[in-house]
Parts: structure tokens; C-alpha cells; sequence
């Protein structure tokens, strides 16, 4: 009885056990193995000095000495992680106050704004970035017309840049959790302050902000965690010069040629992240849930100059590649005039075809064996309350705590231990892994939604199980399958990091094209192909934003937050790049 | 979506029956209109992928990546791959272009029977440097000009990411020998190149023509071929040939041991010999090429160009690759990452 209860749970669990866990053990496993001289691993023997190199090295004269640079980098991506969440969290809660104190018509789209940017590859809006603030770039050119001969600024390539880039990826994660407390707060409680004559930031303070300290909790380990293992960013716009946890990874598999070192840090990695979200959890937990009151009256004065800036914040790097994509000169970064050539260029490319071809393949691919998988999962624990069912949900949410980078190094590792080739099921493979929880928990938040009483009444009219689902859990069900599948389609279309690292010969996507590209040069066509996928992925965005339009008009009144704060809370980790 | 699912897939079974090739390089090192031509010859259905350095190849091979049929590689990497068995040993009855190789280029130190790796371009690593731009439009032939920028220089420095590029300049600079394997001389490396550092606007192997080309920096390590292409879009710049030495490398074509596609592969690698294929090669990246008679196809303005062909004068400044011991590359490693850190 209970074997054919979880049946739902098989396929679901057979992608986590070979995606997640064997990866996992495989990486644990090298990290403890001896490395080869030029790379790789010998894997029958086993060593303790990739966690000795870790914290000791030895001098050019052979005595060993304390390592501190690794130290330095961790601390480094410490101090980069909680700098972002707090310039994330300064900047948030005004704009998440903003948004909350406009008329309830208008506050969906600018929910929509916010989130938007998460459909566009982590690798397109950092080259936007790069374009902005390269030297010859366009904030330097605008900073030499206003104040001539104020030279360069040197912005591209510095910690500077690094952190503008992270507080960029990372602010929606802090302004969606945050609105979504304000939704819950009891406005009265602010108006009675405001009517007994406190100042605007004495209800701030002491009302707004304890009352969203749920929202704070969830955005610090929402931008806290994928910060730490960012690997894009710093490498990108830091000019590979101070390095974080996620390059040192990287470099540890590449140019150093030390596989069970990089193993070794990813474990050092793994577990910090593993503390983080633990206390993170236990301080998020409580937690006063008034629902309803009244709506927002209070006023901020003052939110929107932060709040509107931060707009223009999320959509300049865009805009700067739709601009330089009109260029008619041979380098993005030196106007020579308006022209088209950028478009004819990326439209015979033929690699790039290829690329935008592979990329669709993958992505459809990816979302067909995740409902399929996702969806029995969800029907099946539905049905249980027992702990094992419990446990295995949480089991589901793994790909979106462990770091990306993390995970493409174990799941290259597990594909080199089991002499398994790379190609295009690789990639499949492991595109399907992380889209699991992002298709899965649209459809387990719907499934929440339905009616008990209706299931039993179709029992009771004597429906088999089957009909039952047919014919009344799917219908139901069906918005939450719809953006599960729109999540994990662009999620899949936008990955570079576990593409770049799982893919073999054959297998280019559009990331990882553009990023090659940039690597060139950054010309017009780079431009182009961007504002192609930025066009693209706003289309899909529209759509899915249609799509809860339409449920929402058919469904009781329900909180318009829902929506953007899942698809805040399910893109989260897949921006660890 | 189905329909264009249904399309994708259909187009891809269709050209999975041609005879096909995987071509693996770096990005921006191969002529596109070639693979055209390729196809056109042979019938043989040629396509490019691209990976970021030898590093990335050397993992992706050993880790199991093995579906590229050829890949270009450099020569520090032949004898790498080789050892850990990663390449094809090649029949040399299927390649009668061999004949094509230039004799002072058919035993190279890094392949000597030539049994893994087959000719692609020949690569010098020097400076490029816009001449607008240097203090005084004079610019001295030494590796000091890049690692002790003059003041008005200091971060307008790109180095390139590749470690033994960086390495072996500096050797040179103190006079020092590579493959030393001795660790007070590579400590001095370190401090040469930790000296340089803060003067360093950016490490990258990447886009070194468009970098100096967009005026980025003055100084670039870099490329003989790449620089004659940023003089192209910016005619100040200029490439110097450092006293202290240049390292002359030669790029090969090699069948990893895993290709699926090996007669493809022989075919392909072949007709890369041919002189009027490399020329092209020659003429779009701007490198010049060990085969015999390519020169009737090449540019001549190629051809007088000094940053391409050495004048004799400067000859002596070459140096070619040399093995070093797995000790020398284990300093070398070592000082990589204490300057990474």
C-alpha cells in the first residue's frame, strides 16, 4: 500500500539520488584522493593533501608554511556576500515600500519590472555591465561631457564593479520576500502610529521593519548564500584579478590542474553554505502573520528617490546593449554611427543558429521530463503528511542551496567517474536536476490551493483515482504546471555555469556562445544576439504574466505577490553564478 | 512549441547522417568561410566548437569529454596530452601533406617524430603598444617597459591569463632559465610578477585586439597576429619584439584519442596542409604557417609585415618551446597561485 502511495515519487527521486547525491559523493570522494601531476585524479589512492593544501602549503624552499591566501579568499567572499546583502537590503526596503504604497492596480507590473530581469542570462545583463563601465564606456563618456578632460574611471575590472554587478543580480531577491511582508502587514497598526504622532521613520522603525523581519530573514538567505559562491560576476567584471570562492573552484580545475584540491574547496564551500542557510532558518522562523487590515496608507516620503533610481538601476545594463547593438562601427565601446550590421552579422552566423537551436532543444527537453517528473512527485506527497514525505520535499529544494558551481564540478566529476562521455544528454541530465524543484514547487503551491472537499466528492461519486487526477487535480492544477514549466524553460535557456563546465564537444547553447563571444571582443553582433535574447525572454515574461492574469481573474481574490515572490524565491540559486 | 520542437528535432537527425566533424579551438582562431570550404570539398560536415584555453581542453579531455574529432592546441599542451594518453598517435600513410611541413619545422622539441601533433600557425608572444599613447612616443624593447610601467603607464597593463605566457617573460626579463628548477628563481618570478600586479588593469587571454583597439590599455602582452589586427582598427599601435626573448610556439591540430569521426579527422587534418588552405589561415588571423609554397597565397603585404615574419636581425630574440620537468611546472603552479591569491 505505501510502496504504490509514493510510486509518484520514483522518477523524481531517481533524478535527485543520480544528480544530486552520487555527484555529491563523488566530489567528497576526490577530495580525498591523490591528484596527477597535470590534472585529474588517481582515483584508487587516497590522500589527506587537498584539505592539508587548504590550510598549508609548502614555501619554494620546501618548509611548510600557514596558507592564508585561501583564507583571504573566503574571507574575501564573506565580506563581498554580506556587503551585497546589506546594500540589497538599504536599498530594498524603500523600494519594496514603494511599491506596497501604490494604487493596487499598478502594483503588478511594477512587480512584473522587478522580476523580469531574472529571465535574462546571468551572462547577457553582465556584459551589459561591461559596456557601461569600461573605460571608453558609456558612463565614462557621459562623465567626460559633463566634466571634460575628468579622464578614466576605472571602474571595469575592480572590486567596485564586482559588487555593483552582485548588488544588481541579487537586489529583486531582497525587494520580492520584502513585498511580500508588507502584504501581510496590518496596515492599521501603522496608521493608529501615524494618527498618534509619529514621524514617518518612527513608524519605520518601529513598526514596518519588525513586522517584516520574515521577509528580511528569507531576502539575507536568498542573496547571502548564492553571493558567496558567485563565479560570473567576479570573473566578468572583476577582471580575474581578487578572486572569490567560485573562481578559485574554477581555476583549481583548469590551470592549476589540481582536481582534488578544487574538490576540496567546493566541500569547504558546501558546508559553509549548508551553516548559513541553517541559521538562517532557525532566526527566519518566527514571525507575527497578521493577514489583511486595511490597505497601505501610510505614506513614505522619500522612497521613491531610492526607488526609482533602482528602476533605472535594473534597466540600464539592457539598454545599454540595446543601444550599442544599433552601432554601425567594429567594437561596441566606439560609436561610429547608426547601422543595422550587428543583426546581418549574428543572422549569418551559423554557429550561433546552431547555438539558439541547441538551447531551444535542451530547454523544451528539460521541461517535458520535469513535469513529467514533478508532477507525480507533488500529486503523491500531497496525499501523505508523513515525515519520510516531509523529508523528501526538502530533499527537492537541494539543487537551489547548493552552489551552482558546486554542483557542475560534482556532476563533471560523477560523469568522469562512471566514464560516461559528455555530449548533449549530459547536459540534459544535469539541466534537468536543477529545473526539478523549479517545476515542482509552482505545482505543489497550486496543488496546496485545491479543494479537499472536491477530491473526496469524486471519491465518493465512485472516480478511480485516475479519473480523479484527469479530471479534476489537473484542470485545477494547471496554471501552477504552466509557470513551472515557463520557470524552467527560461531557467534552462539562461544556464552558462553547469553548461560550461558539463558540456562536450557539439553542445553550444546561447550563454555560453555569448560568453565565448565576449571573450573576443565586444562588438556590435554580441550586442545584437543580446537584445535578441533580452526581447525573447521578455515575451516569455509577458506571457507567463498573462497567464496568472487569467488565473487570478478566474480565482478568488489571492495575494498578487504570490506569483513574482515564487519565481523570486525558485530563480534564486540559479543567479549563484 | 511542439512544432518547433518537431523541427528542431528533425533537423538534427538530418544532419547527423552526413559524415560529420567536431572542430574544437579557441574562439576567434579559425577562418569561418574554411569549414565552408572544407565542406565543399569533401562533403565532409565540419563544425566548430570553442572552449577558453588549453586548461579547459585538458579537463574537458580528461574528464571524459573525448566527442571532438580535432582540436587545436598549443605546444606546451602536446606532450601533456600525449603522456596521459589522451591523443591519437597518428598514421602517418593518411596525412601525405606531411610532406608539405617546412623541413626546419618537421621535428619539433615538443613533438619530436611529429607523432601527435600536426602544423597550424606559428605564434609569437611580445608587446603590443599604442604608440599615441606611450610617454614620449618612444617605446624601449623590454620586457621592463611591461612589468615596471612608467608612471603615466601604470594600470593601462593588460597581461595575458596563461600562466606559462606570464612565466616565462619574467624568466627571461631576470635572465633567468624557464625551467629552472631551482625555487630561489622562481620566488623571484613571484616578486617580478607580484611587483607588476598593482599596475595591472586586467589578466585575460581574452580579447587582446579589441582591448588595446579601444584604447582599454596601451600596454598588452600579446599575439603577433593579434596585434597586426588591432593595428588594423588602430593604426598607433605597434608590436615590439623584447630583448630578453619571445617565445615562438607553434599551434597543432591533434586527433584526441576518443574522436568517433577518425577518418574524418585524418581527412580534415590533411587538408589543412594544404598551402592555399593555410594561407587563408595565415591571411585572416594573421600568423604564419610552416608549409612549403603557402607564401604564393598569402598577402603580401603579410609578408613584409616584420610583426609577422621575423627580420633576420631579430631572430636571435626567439625562443622557442622547451620541456621542462614536472618539478620546474610544479613552481610554476605554485607561483601562479600565489599571484592569483
Amino acid at each position: 500500500m505505501r510502496s504504490i502511495k509514493y510510486a509518484g515519487c520514483w522518477p523524481a527521486a531517481a533524478v535527485l539520488m543520480a544528480g544530486i547525491l552520487l555527484p555529491l559523493c563523488v566530489i567528497a570522494y576526490v577530495s580525498v584522493c591523490a591528484p596527477l601531476d597535470f590534472g585529474g585524479v588517481e582515483w584508487g589512492k587516497l590522500s589527506g593533501s587537498a584539505y592539508q593544501g587548504l590550510l598549508f602549503e609548502h614555501d619554494f624552499d620546501g618548509a611548510v608554511v600557514f596558507r592564508s591566501a585561501y583564507l583571504l579568499i573566503f574571507a574575501r567572499s564573506l565580506l563581498f556576500a554580506t556587503l551585497t546583502t546589506l546594500l540589497c537590503l538599504i536599498t530594498g526596503l524603500p523600494t519594496a515600500l514603494y511599491i506596497a504604497t501604490q494604487p493596487p492596480e499598478r502594483r503588478p507590473f511594477l512587480l512584473v519590472l522587478i522580476a523580469a530581469p531574472f529571465a535574462v542570462s546571468l551572462v547577457v545583463r553582465a556584459y551589459g555591465w561591461v559596456i557601461l563601465l569600461a573605460d571608453g564606456g558609456m558612463l565614462n563618456h557621459l562623465l567626460n561631457r559633463v566634466f571634460p578632460h575628468s579622464g578614466e574611471l576605472g571602474l571595469l575590472y575592480s572590486d567596485t564593479a564586482t559588487m555593483i554587478g552582485l548588488v544588481y543580480i541579487f537586489f529583486p531577491f531582497m525587494v520580492l520576500p520584502l513585498y511580500a511582508s508588507l502584504r501581510d502587514l496590518d496596515w492599521e497598526v501603522a496608521e493608529a502610529a501615524g494618527t498618534l504622532g509619529a514621524p514617518p521613520w518612527r513608524v519605520l522603525t518601529r513598526v514596518i521593519v519588525p513586522a517584516c523581519r520574515p521577509g528580511i530573514g528569507a531576502g539575507v538567505a536568498l542573496i547571502f548564500v548564492p553571493a558567496l559562491g558567485s563565479y560570473v560576476i567576479p570573473d566578468l567584471l572583476g577582471g580575474a584579478k581578487s578572486m572569490m570562492v567560485g573562481n578559485l573552484v574554477q581555476l583549481a580545475f583548469t590551470s592549476d590542474r589540481n582536481w582534488p584540491l578544487g574538490a576540496s574547496l567546493s566541500v569547504a564551500l558546501l558546508l559553509i553554505v549548508l551553516a548559513v542557510t541553517w541559521l538562517a532558518r532557525r532566526g527566519a522562523s518566527q514571525g507575527a502573520r497578521a493577514r489583511g487590515g486595511r490597505e497601505p496608507g501610510a505614506r513614505f516620503p522619500g522612497v521613491s528617490w531610492v526607488a526609482v533610481p533602482m528602476f533605472a538601476f535594473l534597466y540600464l545594463p539592457m539598454l545599454a546593449l540595446v543601444a550599442t547593438s544599433f552601432n554601425a562601427g567594429a567594437s561596441s565601446l566606439i560609436w561610429t554611427g547608426l547601422g543595422l550590421h550587428g543583426y546581418r552579422e549574428a543572422w549569418g552566423d551559423e554557429n550561433l543558429l546552431r547555438a539558439a537551436s541547441t538551447s531551444l532543444l535542451l530547454a523544451g527537453s528539460t521541461v517535458v521530463i520535469v513535469t513529467l517528473a514533478a508532477v507525480p512527485a507533488a500529486v503523491a506527497l500531497r496525499a501523505s503528511r508523513s515525515r519520510l514525505g516531509a523529508a523528501f520535499e526538502e530533499a527537492l529544494k537541494i539543487p537551489l542551496t547548493v552552489p551552482e558551481i558546486v554542483l557542475a564540478v560534482a556532476t563533471l566529476l560523477g560523469f568522469a567517474a562512471a566514464s560516461l562521455e559528455l555530449g548533449f544528454a549530459s547536459v540534459l541530465f544535469a539541466h534537468v536536476v536543477f529545473c526539478l524543484p523549479i517545476a515542482y514547487l509552482p505545482i505543489r503551491a497550486s496543488l496546496a490551493k485545491v479543494d479537499p472537499d472536491l477530491l473526496d466528492a469524486a471519491a465518493t461519486l465512485s472516480a478511480t483515482p485516475w479519473t480523479t487526477f484527469w479530471r479534476v487535480t489537473l484542470p485545477l492544477i494547471w496554471p501552477g504546471i504552466a509557470t513551472g514549466a515557463v520557470l524552467s524553460f527560461v531557467t534552462s535557456l539562461d544556464d552558462f555555469v553547469t553548461t560550461y563546465f558539463v558540456a562536450g564537444a557539439g553542445v553550444l547553447t546561447l550563454p555560453t556562445y555569448i560568453y565565448g563571444a565576449l571573450k573576443v571582443g565586444l562588438t556590435p553582433k554580441i550586442s545584437a544576439i543580446s537584445t535578441l535574447v533580452i526581447v525573447a525572454s521578455m515575451a516569455l515574461v509577458s506571457i507567463s504574466a498573462l497567464i496568472n492574469k487569467q488565473r487570478q481573474a478566474r480565482e478568488r481574490p489571492a495575494p498578487e505577490a504570490a506569483t513574482p515572490a515564487l519565481t523570486g524565491r525558485i530563480q534564486l540559486a540559479r543567479e549563484a553564478g | 512549441m511542439k512544432k518547433i520542437l518537431t523541427a528542431v528535432v528533425c533537423s538534427m537527425a538530418l544532419t547527423g547522417q552526413a559524415a560529420e566533424l567536431h572542430f574544437g579551438n579557441w574562439p576567434d582562431y579559425f577562418p569561418t568561410t574554411l569549414l565552408s570550404k572544407f565542406q565543399k570539398e569533401t562533403g565532409i560536415k565540419a563544425t566548430l566548437d570553442t572552449y577558453d584555453s588549453d586548461a579547459t581542453l585538458l579537463t574537458k579531455l580528461q574528464a571524459g569529454g573525448g566527442s571532438y574529432d580535432v582540436v587545436i592546441t598549443g605546444d606546451y599542451y602536446v606532450p601533456i596530452l600525449a603522456r596521459y594518453g589522451l591523443l591519437t598517435k597518428l598514421d602517418k600513410s593518411r596525412l601525405p601533406n606531411v610532406a608539405n611541413i617546412k623541413p626546419e619545422y618537421r621535428h619539433p622539441t615538443f613533438d619530436p617524430n611529429r607523432d601527435y601533433a600536426m602544423p597550424y600557425t606559428i605564434v609569437l608572444t611580445g608587446l603590443s603598444y599604442d604608440s599615441a599613447r606611450v610617454p614620449g612616443g618612444r617605446f624601449d624593447d623590454s620586457w621592463k617597459s611591461f612589468f615596471e610601467p612608467v608612471a603615466a603607464l601604470r594600470g593601462q597593463v593588460a597581461d595575458l591569463d596563461v600562466q606559462e605566457e606570464l612565466y616565462m617573460a619574467a624568466s627571461w626579463y631576470l635572465g633567468q632559465n624557464e625551467c629552472s628548477e631551482n625555487p630561489a628563481d622562481a620566488k623571484r618570478v613571484l616578486d617580478v610578477l607580484l611587483k607588476q600586479k598593482p599596475y595591472v588593469k586586467v589578466y585575460s587571454n581574452d580579447g587582446p585586439i579589441d582591448r588595446i583597439a579601444s584604447k582599454q590599455v596601451v600596454i598588452q602582452q600579446n599575439w603577433n597576429g593579434a596585434s597586426v589586427r588591432a593595428t588594423k582598427l588602430l593604426p598607433t599601435v605597434r608590436f615590439s619584439y623584447p630583448r630578453e626573448g619571445v617565445r615562438l610556439f607553434m599551434d597543432s591540430l591533434v586527433i584526441p584519442a576518443k574522436a568517433k569521426n577518425v577518418a574524418e579527422a585524418y581527412a580534415f587534418v590533411n587538408w589543412m596542409m594544404k598551402p592555399e588552405n593555410i594561407a587563408i589561415v595565415s591571411n585572416t588571423l594573421k600568423y604564419d604557417n610552416e608549409i612549403i609554397g603557402a607564401d604564393k597565397f598569402m598577402d603580401p603585404a603579410l609578408l613584409a609585415d616584420p610583426t609577422v615574419v621575423t627580420p633576420p636581425a631579430l631572430k636571435a630574440r626567439l625562443k622557442p618551446y622547451r620541456t621542462c620537468s614536472p618539478a620546474a611546472l610544479t613552481l610554476r603552479s605554485k607561483v601562479w597561485a600565489k599571484l592569483k591569491e
